[in-house]
């Protein structure tokens, strides 16, 4: 019943809305747009050449496929499930995001826009777009919040190098959710030009489902190499890690465990875990918010310091596809210095809150079980953070 | 009642935008007083947000004041009930989804009829997803208003004309609450005219001087709308501000009244 109703809206509906959740809910000005994008990639959905050079890109330029490894230390140590690492921190650029990144910018090709724009967070997100922006000779330019630029520095710097006109948003919590305001209003006045290259899975229909389908490509490569993987444990921000690597197993016998941010104590970013139903960035979603007002979030990964959550992940939640847990920094923090130590792989901070939950969860696990976490990224844009939350010892 | 429709039909209208609360309701409420004063046709009030997608920075900062001052929308409507006791002009609340969607569709619209609401333009809703809201607004004697685009296509604009009790808000520009209309306005206030002919059109988003109004009412509007640049009158006198309202809205006001649709002025001349 719930894999039936799962279909019906998360493979085959163009509506935008899985369940209730998604849907456009902006201003008139950007409904054009984005029935233009609905329209342009609902052609290069069909469009065999596109998808061959989308694969062909990913596979060239971007490292694609990534191992599946298998963490033998951690596996002993933990004495239960045996643990496998998706290794999306293998990737150029450091993170899944380049997947994301090169489909939209192909499609921008596609559109005829020059000129691409793009919000970043953690500088993940708006690296990736720097880079194909660079290799496809787009205009690019990034917006990102004053509290991120400053996190977040050597992205900042590479962004640069790359070619990228940085914007930096001053606007109230100066992170992530200020960026995507700031990129959506320049998008209003500039989309005839422009393509608007959101980074996760989240704003007005129909990205949550481009970012997806793009996405999903981390499942997919899953599924080839371990057909019955018994849980599969990936971070949630926005999402996009998430949903690409859930996806292709939506119809298995699978658990799906999305891990979100717990944050200090104080303030968190663990938005299906602690959120309401509303309307913000141009969806139906859950959101941290008091009384009709969006929150501002904290968490030690600045990739996950957002108060939404993309559409689908919602609709799974709801549904009791997906599990949903959150992890503290404190408890990233260990996993970060575990896994450095094990198995000398040093992870991002947002894949740390993922595979914290995953070692805990594979200890209560059977031998001849299989947990698969996905590492969405590597840590080296983390050094700083870690540094300086006295966690080096 | 003092319906908006039937008050904009009359007369071409001004409708003067402030942010309710902005910086707090004991002053909102001699501005909007002041507002009445200067002859505005209709007061819309904007319900603040903490994110609001559509608005420059002049009423987001305008938000953010009301928001410190703990402004939210259940004591707006009960602000609302006062305004109306000593105002005889229709109100229309300006607001994004979500804080109307916090207290829920029906019991927003129930406070909002006991309040004497007269409109209710929400932002950030298409018409794909207006049904729910259409049919409480009409259950509640509340008029409609729906936002239309320079872009907005003829069959979109049909759509958007059937529920738009109200009237129909067009966006004069690609840019945000603030920014300077569009060099296409005029064409599309004739376009949507002549297509729908019905409902009234009233323009918005970076209505500053007499002239913008003039040149508006000239290519044909119904009314128009003037919010950021009385939201930074606001913000530049604060407590005194009240005077300054109303003459800048005396001023605008003028932009509808005492011309005559006549070639000579040559509307096109206004829509280089």
């Amino acid at each position: 019943m719930v894999v039936k109703e799962i279909n019906k809206y998360t493979k085959y509906g163009t509506s935008g809305k899985f369940g209730k959740f998604g849907g456009y809910y902006v201003p008139e000005p950007l409904i054009q747009p984005l029935r233009e994008l609905i329209r342009e990639y609902e052609k290069v959905k069909k469009n065999r050449e596109f998808w061959r050079l989308y694969k062909s890109c990913l596979k060239e330029y971007a490292g694609r496929p990534t191992p599946l490894t298998l963490a033998r230390n951690l596996t002993k140590i933990s004495g239960g499930a045996e643990i496998y690492l998706k290794r999306e921190d293998l990737l150029h650029g450091g993170a899944h995001k380049i997947n994301n990144a090169i489909g939209q910018a192909l499609l921008a090709l596609k559109m005829g826009k020059n000129r691409i724009i793009a919000e970043t967070g953690a500088g993940q997100h708006g690296t990736a777009v720097a880079m194909v922006g660079a290799l496809f000779g787009l205009k690019t330019e990034i917006y990102m919040g004053a509290k991120d630029v400053e996190r977040q520095n050597t992205n900042v710097f590479r962004m640069k190098l790359l070619g990228a006109k940085i914007h930096v948003v001053r606007e109230s919590s100066m992170t992530l959710k200020e960026a995507i305001n700031q990129a959506l209003k320049d998008w209003v006045a500039s989309f005839e030009t422009t393509h608007y290259l959101i980074g996760s899975v989240v704003g007005p229909h129909p990205y949550p489902t481009i970012v997806r389908d793009f996405q999903s490509i981390i499942g997919q490569e899953v599924k080839k190499k371990m057909a019955h993987p018994d849980v599969l444990v990936a971070c949630v921000g926005g999402g996009s890690n998430a949903i690409g690597f859930f996806h292709p197993f939506l119809d298995e016998s699978v658990r799906l465990i999305g891990v979100e941010a717990g944050g200090d104590g104080k303030k968190g970013a663990a938005t299906l875990c602690e959120g309401e139903k509303g309307v913000f960035h141009g969806m139906y979603s859950y959101f941290l918010q008091h009384d009709g007002q969006i929150c501002e979030t904290h968490s030690i990964a600045a990739g996950l310091d957002y108060p939404g959550v993309g559409p689908e992940l919602a609709f799974l939640k709801e549904c009791g596809r997906m599990e949903v847990v959150s992890v503290c920094d404190k408890d990233a923090l260990k996993a970060f210095h575990l896994l450095s130590r094990l198995e000398g792989i040093i992870p991002a901070l947002e894949s740390s809150h993922a595979l914290y939950y995953a070692l805990k969860l594979a200890k209560s696990m059977g031998n001849n079980e299989k947990v698969v976490i996905c590492l969405s990224g590597r840590g080296d844009k983390d050094l700083e953070m870690v540094i300086g939350s006295g966690n080096m010892k | 009642m003092a319906s908006i429709r039937k008050t904009i039909e009359k007369r071409k209208s001004l409708i003067a935008f402030i942010t309710a609360g902005d910086p707090n309701f004991e002053w909102s409420f001699r501005y909007i007083k002041a507002i009445a004063d200067g002859g505005a046709d209709v007061v819309e009030l904007g319900v603040p947000f903490s994110d609001p997608m559509a608005d420059g920075t002049v009423i987001q900062s305008s938000y953010r004041r009301a928001l410190i001052s703990n402004v939210r929308l259940p004591e707006i409507l009960a602000f609302v009930k006062e305004v109306k006791k000593s105002i005889n002009i229709p109100v229309v609340l300006m607001s994004y989804c979500n804080p109307i969607f916090t207290i829920g569709l029906e019991e927003f619209f129930s406070k909002a009829e006991k309040s004497g609401l007269d409109g209710l333009l929400i932002v950030d809703i298409p018409v794909e997803e207006i049904e729910e809201v259409s049919m409480l607004s009409k259950e509640h004697e509340i008029e409609n208003i729906m936002l239309a685009a320079l872009n907005t296509p003829e069959d979109r604009l049909k759509e958007i004309s059937e529920y738009s009790t109200g009237f129909i808000y067009l966006v004069s520009t690609y840019g945000t609450t603030g920014s300077s209309p569009s060099a296409l306005v005029g064409s599309k206030i004739r376009e949507i005219k002549k297509t729908i002919g019905h409902t009234p059109v009233c323009v918005g988003f970076g209505i500053t001087e007499r002239r913008d109004v003039r040149k508006m009412i000239m290519s044909g509007a119904d009314g128009v709308v003037a919010g950021s640049i009385l939201v930074r009158i606001i913000e530049k006198y604060g407590e005194s501000a009240a005077p300054v309202l109303r003459r800048k809205v005396r001023s605008l006001k003028e932009g509808t009244e005492n011309f005559k649709y006549s070639k000579e002025v040559g509307v096109d001349d206004y829509d280089i």
